[in-house]
């Protein structure tokens, strides 16, 4: 196994040196201090490089498919420690969308905890220990220039939302993910002794969540289920000091009916999505501490953290990163640079100096910045649609709303909701106006193919769909 | 108001297993959501279809195990949801 040297992997391994007895893990599936966790990682990183199929040169491309647990924390790790690339593969992802992500990002294999593969060889599926499988897959040609992926020094991946539409893979290589963990760390400020209830999938928040507080010699604390008690009941047990969630989960917190006061709390984010006034104000007074807003992308990682919470659309000032506003006005399209942005999309591969070839990211995000400086956020500018959270693209679900026999064309938009933010909705152009598929018939062939979050919850038919001049669907 | 349909718990049924879990598994009004891998991203989905399908709002503070633990405490859930305050 190759050395360890600036890898994320050895950032965590120093700090754990520091104390290994303390815990890096606490709740459902027991304690793990940072000395056995770094005993474990090294151990499943030797299992790992002996599998059938890792490659003995250049960088292993590894697919994670685990529930929420100490043992995804675990093979993430073991597989950067491997000297390979993660990329996590969402449990709520139906077939389809975990083959498209294994071609797209030209997987070595899956190791996998709990599911059931049907369509895989099963000469290639191997029962690795531990109630994990290792699955071989066929090592397609990648549509991305290995020497180019490589040369960053790789060690995660991960879609920002679906794997088709405009989703492309965005690589995070281990330079990048010390330096933006540094730098939201500032704004964060988590150290040793503090403890983080763990409240998000761990398959869509990882390095500014799991890595940061690993690195920083804090305990992450795993509650027995995602209900408000649930959380609650796990933060006073094991005097969780730090939430880091989405609004809903505040909202759920701020609702939860035993009334107990979470005392040890003293950093409150709300992140992924809008944060509503409501739900802001109503944390504040069952807990007594102010929901911050972050602002985190994964193109970025968390470059905005507003603690001061009087706004919930204010997402804060920046220190280490500059911003611009196009236009050069008071609002505009966020623009943004700074430390640990993102190294390449994977697909199509454009690595980061051609996407800020103008040296600006620009976050598709409409902002306005206050007199003081702050960034308030005022709207999309890109089509994606936000569901509480989760992200996804109109075009995806087009996309496989066209494939069905009933369907000539489609057109998806996010409608505005008070509490998830948007939820998608469908105009259906129907082959036959007088028989149409029912909501039913759509939503089943939607499930097939995409995660639940992301099909429509109304379809509307229509009898024409409004065009561009150049024949595309216009977007609403 | 879009009217609750009589066999409510049915109607629940075919939407936790529209929604929720791919395959055809055996699920029956009694079966634990829970144990058969319900988390938050499905209590999610079931929230934004119960309130879609049925026209209730669910308030955040009926997200509670026994509500939603199986395909009958929703429907009792939802009715509660739908009754006049």
């Amino acid at each position: 196994m190759k050395a360890l040297s600036d890898s994320i992997v050895e950032a965590i391994f120093a700090r754990a040196a520091e104390e290994p007895e303390r815990a890096a893990f606490v709740g459902r599936d027991g304690e793990l201090s940072f000395g056995r966790l770094v005993a474990e990682v090294e151990r499943w990183a030797t299992v790992i490089v002996r599998l059938p199929g890792f490659p003995a040169e250049g960088v292993a491309r590894i697919g994670v498919r685990c529930p929420d647990g100490v043992q995804h924390a675990v093979l993430m790790l073991a597989v950067m420690r491997a000297g390979g690339c993660a990329v996590p593969v969402a449990g709520e992802l139906p077939a389809d969308e975990r083959s498209m992500l294994a071609r797209t990002t030209a997987l070595h294999g899956v190791l996998s905890q709990g599911g059931q593969e049907r369509a895989a060889d099963e000469s290639e599926r191997h029962e690795i220990g531990g109630g994990l499988r290792w699955e071989r897959l066929a090592a397609e040609e990648p549509c991305f220039p290995v020497e180019d992926f490589e040369s960053v020094c790789p060690a995660f991946i991960r879609f920002s939302s679906g794997t088709t539409g405009a989703s492309k893979g965005v690589v995070l290589s281990h330079g990048t993910l010390r330096e933006r963990l540094d730098s939201a760390n500032r704004r964060l400020g988590i150290g040793g002794t503090d403890r983080v209830l763990w409240t998000l999938p761990m398959a869509h928040h990882f390095a500014v969540s799991i890595l940061l507080y690993l690195r920083e010699g804090a305990t992450v604390v795993l509650p027995e289920g995602s209900l408000a008690g649930d959380l609650l009941t796990a933060a006073c047990q094991y005097g969780a000091t730090v939430f880091y969630g989405s609004p809903f989960q505040a909202a759920l917190l701020a609702a939860e009916a035993s009334e107990r006061d979470w005392p040890g709390l003293r950093l409150a984010v709300s992140t992924a999505a809008p944060l509503a006034p409501e739900t802001a104000g109503a944390f504040v007074r069952r807990y007594g501490v102010r929901l911050a807003q972050g602002f985190g992308i994964i193109e970025a990682g968390l470059p905005l953290l507003s603690t001061s919470g009087e706004d919930s659309m204010v997402v804060g000032r920046p220190d280490d990163f500059e911003l611009r506003l196009e236009g050069n006005g008071r609002e505009g399209g966020l623009c943004l640079r700074g430390p640990g942005m993102f190294d390449a999309y994977l697909s199509p591969w454009c690595p980061r100096q051609e996407v800020m070839a103008d040296g600006w990211f620009h976050t598709g995000d409409l902002a306005r910045q206050e007199a003081d400086g702050s960034i308030r956020l005022v709207g999309r500018l890109k089509s994606v649609i936000n569901v509480g959270g989760s992200k996804c693209f109109p075009e995806e679900i087009e996309e496989v709303l066209r494939r069905h026999e009933g369907v000539v064309d489609a057109r998806v938009h996010g409608e505005e909701h008070a509490r998830w933010g948007m939820l998608p909705v469908a105009d259906i152009l129907p082959v036959d106006g007088t028989f149409p598929p029912t909501d039913g018939e759509l939503s089943a062939h939607c499930r097939r193919r995409l995660a639940g979050y992301k099909i429509p919850v109304r379809y509307q038919m229509v009898s024409e769909l409004p065009r561009t001049a150049s024949g595309k669907v216009r977007r609403v | 108001m879009h009217g609750l349909p009589a066999n409510l718990e049915d109607a629940l049924l075919g939407l936790v297993r529209e929604k929720l879990f791919e395959g055809g598994a055996p699920l029956t009004v009694e079966t634990d959501l829970f144990a058969a891998g319900l988390d938050s991203m499905g209590i999610m989905q079931l929230m934004i279809s119960i309130e879609e399908r049925f026209g209730v709002r669910v308030p955040e503070s009926a997200v509670t195990r026994d509500n939603f633990s199986t395909a009958s405490s929703l429907a009792a859930m939802v009715r509660r949801c739908a009754a006049p305050a």
